[in-house]
């Protein structure tokens, strides 16, 4: 059990942690630091699956 | 629930997956889990002084705080010592933002101890304020300091980062299963041996060691500031 607002906080944080991970992947990308890019970019894309996975267990489940 | 032995106190504002008991020790898996954060503290701390870094040791006082918080929150399941337990986790993620926020700025200790100082006063206030903030604000803290880190790293990368990647790799693990805990889509109540919480602790009783391994690359005593340059 967890207060509504503080449950939009913490999604809003995860979804914050995405973007970042993928937009710094990127920016390192372009600057050809293959080995920091690759690792933000997949880092971004697992918690990006991981979140919608969780999303759709959840609204089936509930 | 009556007649038991936290019944006269304010009660907690969020519920784990584990049922409560009537008893001294409410929730008794995620209460002895927390064992993994006074281990480690410990740990910490002696590895910290023998190394002369004075700065580490907060991280190894740190995490016993947390287990002694957190075992009390568990076990009593009052607001008052949930108080005690966010106390605690706002110390972490105080440092690690006030250690990345010197080594991006190169403030002095002096200003960052007072920021440290501030930072904390200020969630524990909101905390008491607005009961239910402390969770969020203590994912806001993480957040800034990861966006720190990440600055960090792109400005100039000269650190081994595989701690880090520990940190952040048993970060996320941890942090999944909490949420499956606390929304109840893996969860067995009346198991009260190991929860995801309880896993939840252990897990990050690991992540706060390599938090010290990275950190400990870094002098805290050269100048008063964060050195990138490797200690002697």
């Amino acid at each position: 059990m967890i207060d509504p607002l503080v449950h939009k906080i913490l999604l809003g944080t995860i979804a914050y942690g995405i973007c970042l991970c993928l937009t710094a992947g990127g920016f390192q990308l372009y600057r050809k630091e293959k080995k920091s890019a690759m690792f933000l970019l997949s880092a971004g894309t697992m918690m990006l699956v991981l979140s919608i996975t969780v999303r759709i267990i959840r609204s089936n489940t509930m | 629930m009556e007649n038991c032995p936290w019944q006269g106190f304010q009660p907690a504002t969020i519920k784990f997956c584990e049922d409560q008991l009537c008893s001294w020790v409410t929730q008794p898996a995620n209460t002895w889990s927390n064992i993994g954060f006074v281990i480690v503290g410990i740990l910490i701390y002696r590895r910290a002084q023998a190394m002369k870094q004075g700065g580490l040791t907060l991280i190894g006082i740190s995490s016993v705080l947390v287990g002694v918080g957190s075992g009390m929150f568990h076990a009593s399941s009052t607001f008052l010592f949930e108080v005690f337990d966010l106390l605690g986790m706002f110390m972490i993620s105080g440092i690690l933002l006030c250690f990345n926020l010197q080594r991006l700025t190169g403030i002095s200790n002096r200003i960052n101890t007072a920021i440290y100082l501030a930072l904390n006063a200020a969630s524990a206030a909101l905390m008491l304020i607005w009961h239910p903030s402390g969770i969020a604000t203590f994912a806001v803290q993480i957040a800034i300091a990861l966006t720190l880190e990440l600055l960090l790293h792109i400005r100039r990368d000269e650190i081994s980062y595989r701690p880090f990647l520990y940190v952040t790799g048993i970060f996320t693990l941890s942090f999944l299963i909490w949420g499956l805990d606390i929304s109840k889509m893996v969860c067995d109540p009346h198991n009260h041996i190991l929860t995801g919480h309880a896993v939840w602790h252990l897990l990050n009783a690991a992540a706060i060691f390599f938090i010290f391994k990275f950190y400990s690359q870094f002098s805290t005593t050269k100048k008063g500031r964060f050195s990138l340059e490797p200690r002697a």
